[in-house]
């Protein structure tokens, strides 16, 4: 009874409260500049706009703004970027896939050999402890070593080409600048 | 009422949580709630009458089982933001222990939400906006899930927090405090001027590795939870930005210790950033050597600060030198062992992964190896004798902490290590300042004359009664 008492005294005050607080709240996210639930079409795009995490790949997308006097550099650099992007989305979202693949397998084979139920006595799933998991975790990364190596090598390529052309193509645009001012 | 999924939050930056919550009964009733994360308990209770309304979410207190009084509430939340789930739960639910709660995951709810339900609400408890709402650049574990799109336009009035973080202040700060030690330590004369500029240069070249070290790993580091907030992985800054910023302050902190202090120190400079950035960097994901050199790179800002001060490295400054590198397999071996689950999805090579035995010798023999360097300090005429009794309990605790993380390594052997690393270094170096052995030259002599004058001097008895026998 007195806890009815406390929280309904707390649930009215805090009702008052967030309504004045909801009334106040003027700005919301989608109305600050430069912050949207979806990038605006080409037309309207100043600069890229980034995106939330993938689910599969962890990784943020991009979406590259297509400026009308684009130069042969910038569209190289556009491509390049672009066809970066979606080789690791690709990469990553693989990986993860058989990543949570192998450790499903790994934790169903684990309860088969404890003869365990899959779940606990309190609803919760049963897992195995960490040093159980460690020998997932040791196997996994032995397994994936050679290809994570030969993307390794990729990336400090395709980065490395990325940040060069970058740097000619601001290069460029600043030369251009200059010489529009003059 | 649909099942909704709140993100629950209790500070800033402590327990981002799921709840689902499945059934709503009366007024003060019990809600059934799934969790994900480390909530202690169930949530027994939660107010009702805001959920009819719209844009307003409740605060959900959550009452331990093993509390005292069931009324008392033992954590409060409050709801950072609400999804409705929909009738797909099996997707939510926890599906491991190492799925992380505070990840970027965006919650598929079915097509037919509102747009409002969409906008994350955060309300605090006393129904004032919580801090950082409209501001996505704020601490991450206050957003709520990140759901939308953001314009790259660089923001000038956030640029200097941008490089601040690019260039891992915290740790920057850590390697310009053990410069200073080196500086300290070192017999040469001291000079305000030089002791600034030096710490200056060892900083500048400190932030442009941490800022290299970023550009290369943003998608290693999206993949982790502990990184995924990096300003590179979230497009804050392009990666030619932080590439020219690295080149600005690399050369700058170079030039500035090659012209006023002295080649060596610059050269020690160049070499750990070339170390850090060429060497360890793409190492850590080619084999578990990688430890070894990044306690190299580790080692070498208090031979800069000394450098800086002497124009030589003296045997003191290898002291100083090796209890910084044996530090280093403790620390990071402690820290490493809780972030195995990251570190083998993300590629990384580290010892907690692929020879856990390894990682917990190493660390108690470092450990261990401090100690042994702490007693014979002394001899090098860096510190008096004092140091080596005065240090034992100190090296004595950590290496107790250390042989717990070998005898029985599990997450709680591995905090309590990681954290005692943390405080063990600065009270060890204090420890030594103290006993600087400059300080206490007022009978000016040599400790190794001390002891070996002690070794011959000692004699059991003022003379052996050998004519009694």
């Amino acid at each position: 009874m007195i806890r009815s008492f406390c929280t309904a005294r707390n649930a009215h005050a805090a009702v008052r409260k967030t309504r004045t607080a909801g009334r106040r709240k003027g700005q919301t996210k989608a109305s600050v500049p430069g912050i949207a639930a979806q990038p605006p079409p080409q037309s309207q795009m100043a600069h890229d706009w980034i995106g939330p995490a993938d689910p599969s790949s962890n990784l943020r997308p991009i979406k590259f703004r297509v400026p009308a006097g684009e130069s042969a550099a910038e569209e190289r650099l556009r491509q390049l970027r672009a066809d970066t992007q979606k080789w690791n989305q690709e990469f990553w979202s693989n990986h993860n896939q058989q990543f949570n693949k192998e450790k499903a397998d790994f934790i169903r084979s684990w309860l088969e050999k404890e003869d365990f139920k899959s779940v606990h006595t309190d609803g919760s799933k049963r897992m195995p402890p960490a040093e159980d998991m460690s020998e997932f975790y040791r196997t996994f990364l032995t397994e994936h070593q050679h290809g994570q190596l030969q993307y390794q090598r990729e990336w400090y390529k395709r980065n490395l080409y990325i940040i060069y052309l970058s740097f000619r193509v601001k290069m460029s645009q600043l030369v251009l600048k200059v010489s529009m001012r003059r | 009422m649909r099942p909704s999924v709140f993100v629950l939050q209790q500070r800033a930056g402590v327990a981002v949580l799921r709840a689902v919550v499945l059934q709503q009964g009366g007024r003060n009733s019990c809600v059934n709630v799934w969790q994900t994360g480390e909530a202690p308990a169930r949530c027994l209770s939660t107010w009702n009458n805001p959920w009819n309304r719209r844009r307003q979410s409740p605060c959900i207190r959550w009452y331990s089982s093993k509390a005292p009084s069931s009324i008392t509430p033992q954590h409060t939340y409050k709801v950072v933001s609400r999804d409705r789930a929909g009738n797909d739960l099996r997707r939510i639910l926890p599906t491991s222990a190492s799925v992380p709660a505070s990840s970027t995951e965006p919650l598929q709810g079915d097509s037919r939400q509102e747009t409002d339900n969409n906008k994350p609400t955060t309300i605090a408890e006393d129904g004032v906006p919580a801090t950082g709402v409209d501001d996505v650049d704020a601490d991450p574990e206050v957003l709520p899930p990140n759901q939308l799109w953001r314009e790259q336009r660089l923001d000038l009035a956030k640029l200097p927090g941008y490089y601040m973080k690019l260039s891992k202040i915290r740790l920057t700060g850590l390697v310009v405090i053990s410069a200073m030690g080196g500086y300290y330590m070192a017999p040469g004369s001291h000079d305000f001027f030089t002791f600034l500029l030096a710490m200056t240069g060892t900083g500048l070249t400190s932030c442009a590795a941490n800022t290299v070290n970023q550009v290369f790993e943003v998608p290693f580091d999206s993949q982790m939870d502990r990184t995924r907030n990096r300003v590179l992985v979230r497009g804050l800054l392009s990666p030619l930005h932080a590439v020219g910023f690295a080149t600005v302050a690399g050369s700058t902190g170079a030039l500035l210790l090659y012209n006023w202090i002295n080649p060596l120190t610059a050269a020690l400079g160049v070499g750990n950033l070339a170390l850090y950035t060429l060497l360890y960097t793409p190492m850590k994901r080619m084999s578990i050597a990688n430890t070894w050199v990044g306690s190299v790179v580790g080692a070498i800002p208090p031979l800069m600060g000394w450098a800086a001060c002497t124009g030589q490295l003296e045997a003191g400054a290898w002291v100083l030198a090796g209890i910084l590198y044996s530090w280093q397999f403790p620390h990071f071996n402690a820290l490493s062992w809780r972030l195995r689950p990251d570190y083998s999805r993300a590629g990384y090579c580290m010892m907690s992964v692929t020879n856990p035995d390894l990682c917990r010798r190493v660390a108690l023999r470092h450990c261990l190896l401090i100690t042994t360097i702490c007693c014979l300090a002394p001899f090098t005429n860096l510190t008096t004798w004092a140091f080596a009794f005065n240090s034992l309990p100190l090296n004595i605790y950590f290496s107790y902490l250390g042989w717990k993380f070998y005898e029985d390594a599990n997450n709680q052997s591995a905090r309590r290590l990681f954290m005692a690393s943390l405080w063990h270094l600065p009270t060890l170096l204090l420890c030594m300042f103290i006993c600087k052995k400059s300080l206490h030259d007022k009978d000016k002599k040599d400790n190794v004359k001390a002891f070996t004058d002690f070794v011959v001097g000692f004699q059991p008895f003022p003379v052996l009664p050998f004519h009694r026998l």
